[in-house]
């Protein structure tokens, strides 16, 4: 459990926490100097390459892989026999439960290949060359089966079933047959049938989002060797090289100790790298041959085989007075899952009404496994889809009753104390702050031309804390180092070292932040959630406390006082009971540490609670081309409640990178599959993510109502600023052509048919 | 006693459909035991799967959280992210 050993006391002068110092990490990525996953390098390293389904549902007969280990080069090949057939479990490992089986069976096929994409073997050989031309003499004999990509098909009595022993759960009575419907979950309050009859206005619509990808610019990549005696090493590009060390060992039947994970510098993840699918193979390839081996993924593989996030259907009814209380709601939301259950339909039902205070609601939520790619985490998972819903509904339920929609959304807000939708009492929430910073700002006032259009939209995230371990040294000229073991994918390296010099009193260059591997130190869950600020600057902050404890035990030992008669201020030991004694800083104690026990160094573990949960209020500006309905984005302007931003530029960034991704998400992005169930945009020139040119500057506002269970007040900032694009675009295109869309992208085509049809 | 909300239907289904319960207990690894013991296996599912929140901040690992009379636990599922 966590303690906060020593705040910060309210209104102290903070001489780090707040500032913007250059990021310790920058000099390296804008030099090309920063290592990551597929730089690394081995002697003797051979080329991993997989052999994939190109069918998106197919029984695999038999893989003969015999002429492919005969080839000249050719050093291992590696099936599902290679890998022990794991039983059904799920494994508590990072942030939730996975199920071992179906991450062994999405990292490997068995049986069953359940998407166009999905591995089915892997080769080791001397050159690329080599290891491509092996993969064509692997012979796979399939049985093509039906297959479903479309949620709704899918859940349909008739669809093709993907797993025989998939039968729903979260239904009142167990049903007598198998489904494609993983799981139904539920949440509820009040009367909805009152509330609806209570209502003076109704709105219902059927919101439609595509599957779209994290798009992380580097591929997943890793090198991996397993030794004569059984010790495994892997340098990977991941969000956490605790869970990467984790799935490894159970799907290739080892002990964690037998593996140990460098964690590489990571060039984007957003979710998706909270899982493995290449590691175990280049695990098992190493084993087999007895050497290095290195495996990259093409853009394209990337697309095919690793976790986009849902596409979904959701069905949302809300009903308003004419004074726009808000006095009922009825959701349904429909997610892929992709080829294994487990889609973020539980989070994306939980954050549907977070942001509403309304009495009686019911969420219905349905996990819907599909002949697509198992969908993995993209930031907030579930919860931007849910929004564009609701909060589209809400925008239409504002014109419908001539209200403004951020009076309508201040109207309905949740405040402190009020119980949230999906169960627990708000505490120190800044809600309401963030909708009254939008509603002040010249952008919501700024006039507004032919063609163009102003949306509003509102989201909200969890965030999270969790398992964390930190630990400081203090070097012998009086510098230090922090040691997490947490990879950097938004700025906690900088972050980390700003907490630790704020409560040492050092400089902020004297302190180096560094994430280590799995062996160097204690578990920490991977980054994600929105908790590495929160719970793993929790463990650097008390870490660093208790430096300055020894501190103050060591100054009281040179001065041979007690240690009450020392206080430490700004990196310095006073020494109080006679004032005239000159400090003692940090390195001079650093530099006795021999004399006064040997060296300075801490480390904490915890499991921090009481995350901050995070709110975000924006405003989109579009203005739509009335000859092609290409929508161009004018401006945008979000406010978002932080806690406190511990470095707020990369708060900002924070901000600007989930609403670019969100802007993303809203016009262009999509995953098209063929009749055969083959992507047809797995690449970047189809797949369109925005590029700077796209986007205006996107402004941030930041709003600090302080978290009181972290020791500068953080909250998590990463996930909540993608959750309300997509609904504030697609409002700002709403009232620019006067058409309410409810299918994402807003594609040009689309928008042409929309306005045509007006 | 403290106040348990569950508002996770599939969790309510493992506690015999009950959406409320007040269970005796001044901490909150003695309320998942009490409350294993009126629903067996429930602990197991709360340890696997859910999340808890005493008096409104979630903790993945709530064990030895002091409840008092006053205290409002929910049981929410456990919640990853991006």
């Amino acid at each position: 459990m966590s303690e906060v050993l020593d705040r910060p006391e309210a209104g102290a002068a903070l001489k780090v926490v707040g500032t913007r110092p250059i990021r310790p990490d920058g000099v390296d990525k804008v030099t090309g100097r920063a290592a990551y996953g597929a730089d690394f390098a081995m002697p003797g390293m051979l080329v991993g390459r997989i052999k994939r389904s190109p069918h998106a549902h197919a029984r695999i007969l038999s893989v003969d892989t015999r002429r492919a280990q005969a080839l000249p080069g050719v050093k291992a090949v590696v099936t599902a026999a290679d890998f022990p057939n794991l039983a059904s479990e799920e494994y508590e490992a990072g942030e939730s439960a996975s199920n071992l089986r179906d991450i062994s069976c999405n990292c490997m096929a068995r049986d069953k290949a359940l998407y166009d994409g999905h591995a089915v073997a892997a080769v080791a050989a001397t050159s690329a060359a080599i290891a491509e031309e092996a993969l064509e003499l692997i012979e796979v004999t399939y049985e093509v089966l039906p297959h479903v990509i479309d949620v709704e098909a899918a859940m349909a009595a008739d669809a093709p079933l993907l797993h025989a022993h998939l039968y729903t759960q979260g239904l009142e009575t167990r049903p007598d047959k198998p489904s494609n419907i993983a799981k139904r979950n539920r949440l509820e309050r009040g009367d909805l049938e009152a509330g609806f009859a209570a209502a003076e206005a109704v709105v219902e619509r059927r919101y439609v989002t595509p599957a779209v990808h994290q798009g992380y610019i580097e591929p997943h990549a890793c090198v991996a060797v397993m030794a004569a005696d059984g010790q495994g090493q892997v340098w990977s590009s991941s969000q956490g090289q605790f869970m990467v060390r984790t799935y490894c060992a159970k799907v290739l039947g080892l002990e964690a100790s037998d593996i140990r994970v460098t964690p590489a510098e990571i060039g984007g993840g957003f979710g998706g790298k909270t899982t493995v699918y290449l590691e175990p193979l280049a695990l098992a390839l190493s084993r087999k041959s007895g050497a290095p081996v290195k495996m990259v993924m093409s853009r394209e593989e990337v697309f095919r085989a690793t976790g986009p996030t849902s596409g979904a259907v959701v069905e949302v009814k809300i009903g308003a007075t004419r004074d726009g209380t808000i006095t009922a709601a009825d959701i349904v939301l429909k997610y892929q899952a992709g080829a294994y259950e487990g889609s973020p339909v539980g989070a994306g039902s939980m954050t549907a009404l977070a942001c509403y205070d309304i009495a009686n609601f019911r969420i219905t939520g349905y996990d819907v496994v599909t002949n697509s790619p198992k969908v993995a985490a993209y930031r907030a998972p579930g919860a931007p889809i849910s929004a564009f819903a609701v909060e589209s509904a809400v925008d239409e339920l504002a014109q419908t009753l001539g209200l403004d929609p951020i009076a309508l959304r201040e109207k309905n807000a949740v405040r402190d104390g009020m119980k949230a939708a999906y169960g627990p009492t708000y505490r120190n929430i800044g809600y309401v702050e963030t909708l009254e910073a939008i509603r002040d700002h010249p952008h919501y006032a700024a006039p507004l031309g032919p063609n163009q259009g102003r949306g509003v939209a509102v989201g909200f995230w969890f965030n999270v804390g969790g398992e964390s371990t930190a630990a400081v040294h203090v070097n012998e000229d009086g510098s230090a180092v922090v040691v997490t073991g947490n990879p950097d994918i938004g700025g906690s390296r900088a972050s980390m070292a700003m907490m630790a010099a704020e409560t040492l009193g050092l400089p902020v260059d004297k302190v180096r932040p560094i994430v280590a591997d799995t062996a160097a130190i204690g578990f920490s869950m991977l980054t994600g959630g929105s908790r590495t600020t929160f719970a793993t600057g929790m463990a650097v902050t008390q870490a660093a406390q208790k430096i300055v404890a020894d501190l103050k035990r060591r100054a009281a030992q040179i001065w041979d006082v007690a240690i009450d008669q020392v206080e430490w201020r700004e990196g310095e030991a006073l020494r109080l009971d006679k004032a005239d004694t000159p400090p003692l800083s940090l390195a001079a104690i650093a530099a006795q540490s021999a004399r006064t026990g040997g060296p300075i160094t801490a480390e904490v573990s915890l499991n921090a609670g009481g995350a901050g949960p995070g709110f975000g209020a924006h405003i989109c500006d579009v203005e739509v081309d009335p000859e092609t309905g290409y929508v161009t984005v004018l401006r945008y302007t979000a406010a978002q409640d932080v806690g406190r931003a511990i470095h707020p530029a990369y708060v900002e960034g924070q901000v600007q990178g989930g609403v670019a991704q969100g802007i993303g998400w809203a016009l262009n992005e999509e995953y098209i599959f063929d009749g055969e169930g083959k992507m047809e945009n797995a690449g970047f020139l189809d797949y369109r993510v925005p590029v700077a040119s796209d986007l205006p500057m996107i402004e941030p506002i930041l709003i600090e109502v302080p978290n009181p269970r972290h020791p500068f007040g953080a909250k998590g900032v990463g996930e909540v600023p993608i959750v309300p694009p997509l609904a504030a675009v697609a409002n700002a295109v709403a009232r620019a052509i006067g058409v309410r869309m409810t299918s994402l992208p807003l594609s040009p085509p689309k928008l042409r048919a929309a306005m045509d049809g007006r | 006693m403290p106040h348990v909300l569950v508002a996770d239907s599939n969790f309510r289904a493992v506690v015999g459909g009950v959406s409320e319960l007040d269970i005796d207990a001044d901490n909150v690894r003695r309320l998942i035991e009490a409350i294993d013991r009126r629903f067996p296996g429930s602990g197991a599912y709360i340890d696997k799967r859910m999340a808890i929140a005493v008096d409104g901040e979630i903790h993945q690992d709530a064990g030895a959280i002091p409840l008092t009379p006053a205290s409002e636990v929910c049981l929410i599922p456990r919640i990853g992210g991006g």
